[in-house]
């Protein structure tokens, strides 16, 4: 069986209420939702958030019609459920860092199989809303009407904080 | 460097320019070098960014999600062995929040069982009580007095603990209590701004409750 009909046929069953067919889907996605929590929040939350997504999609998936792919109405959510706690998050966040330090800290680049997580560090040491714009425009591949409408602001300003993101983020690589 | 173009370079490059503008670009670029090195280092950010691999996500999580769906002790993730299976209750939180309260009950119980009731009574003895009589209530918003009761009977419990248990367990205890005791703070502050939020409030219902849950499990463990 394919996967991908592996997972429809996955998902009917968890919506009937067949937790060995959600821990399934929960095996498949996990990687996914993880990476983009980790993403927009950091290390520290990124656990809690990914459970929360999962809790929640089990609560909704009664709601779920199939007009899209699962994986297209898990992310969703995950990036609905991850953008409504931006306050908590900010809050959290200002802790550890303040944005005149952004990237600051951080040596100016690594070599070879370091480059990537030196670039997820620098990622994690954006300021909030130009990194929620660079892992949605860049990494997720969303657009930026579709960025604008969730975050409630113009694409003039998604644009602007994806220009400021990139800039940041350009001298790690360069 | 600030000229024109060097706002709108990353729209450039992401196709976003109208006709027109884009060929002033272009001709922008052809003399300007500053712009031109700009480009090259926007490009290999963009490119970065598309070649990231996911990282692997923590093994531990699926314990968490069970519990709190309903189905802990009944089901493992993919590749354990699987056991009974109890039917989800289609939409509504209430039955997988009582489960998950129901499950810290009975966790603390058979921790403190077998303990043997060495002890005094402990917290998480004494709060799997507490919890029982009013669990939906406690559970349906952010109580912040209720938390700090919770923190403190903790504390008390710690405190008598002193002086029985290796100081390094103490010591990881209480740090994991000042960690608690903080996050409860940074949710009243920041539901006191946004106080209609509710997925806020879901949220750090949620979190304290998971938190404390996990401070009884290992307090119960360690036997104060």
């Amino acid at each position: 069986m394919s996967p991908i009909l592996e997972t429809r046929d996955d998902v009917a069953l968890a919506a009937r209420g067949d937790a060995r067919a959600f821990a399934r889907l929960y095996e498949e996605h996990k990687g996914r939702v993880w990476a983009l929590a980790r993403r927009m929040t950091g290390p520290e939350l990124a656990a809690e958030l990914t459970q929360d997504v999962f809790v929640r999609a089990w609560q909704k998936l009664g709601t779920f019609r199939g007009e899209a792919r699962f994986s297209t109405w898990l992310h969703r959510l995950a990036v609905n459920l991850i953008l409504s706690r931006r306050a908590a998050f900010a809050t959290h966040r200002a802790r550890f860092l303040a944005d005149d330090q952004i990237l600051d800290d951080l040596p100016a680049r690594a070599n070879g199989r370091e480059l990537g997580m030196d670039f997820e560090a620098a990622i994690d040491r954006l300021p909030d809303g130009a990194r929620a714009i660079f892992v949605l425009y860049d990494i997720e591949g969303y657009r930026h009407e579709e960025i604008a409408a969730l975050l409630g602001i113009s694409t003039g300003t998604t644009k602007a904080q994806l220009h400021r993101a990139r800039m940041l983020l350009r001298r790690h690589l360069a | 460097m600030n000229d024109t173009w060097t706002h709108r370079l990353s729209e450039y490059l992401d196709g976003g320019l109208a006709p027109r503008e884009r060929d002033a670009c272009e001709r922008h670029l052809e003399t300007c070098a500053d712009c031109s090195d700009l480009l090259a280092g926007l490009r290999a950010v963009k490119e970065r960014a598309r070649a990231l691999m996911d990282p692997p996500a923590p093994d531990d999580l699926w314990a968490g999600i069970a519990t709190r769906i309903g189905t802990a002790g009944s089901i493992g993730a993919p590749g354990e062995r699987i056991l009974a299976l109890p039917r989800r209750r289609p939409h509504g939180i209430w039955p997988a929040l009582a489960a998950a309260a129901a499950t810290v009950v009975v966790a603390a119980g058979v921790a403190w069982f077998a303990l043997g009731a060495r002890h005094a009574p402990s917290a998480a003895g004494q709060l799997a009580g507490a919890q029982s009589s009013d669990t939906t209530a406690q559970l349906a918003t952010f109580d912040a007095a209720r938390v700090d009761g919770e923190i403190a009977q903790l504390q008390q419990a710690l405190d008598r603990g002193q002086g029985k248990l290796d100081p390094r367990t103490v010591a990881v205890l209480e740090k994991n209590l000042a960690l608690i005791r903080q996050a409860a703070e940074d949710a009243r502050r920041a539901l006191a701004q946004d106080p209609a939020n509710r997925e806020l409030q879901d949220y750090f219902v949620s979190t304290m409750h998971s938190k404390l849950d996990l401070m009884r499990r290992a307090s119960a463990m360690a036997g104060v």
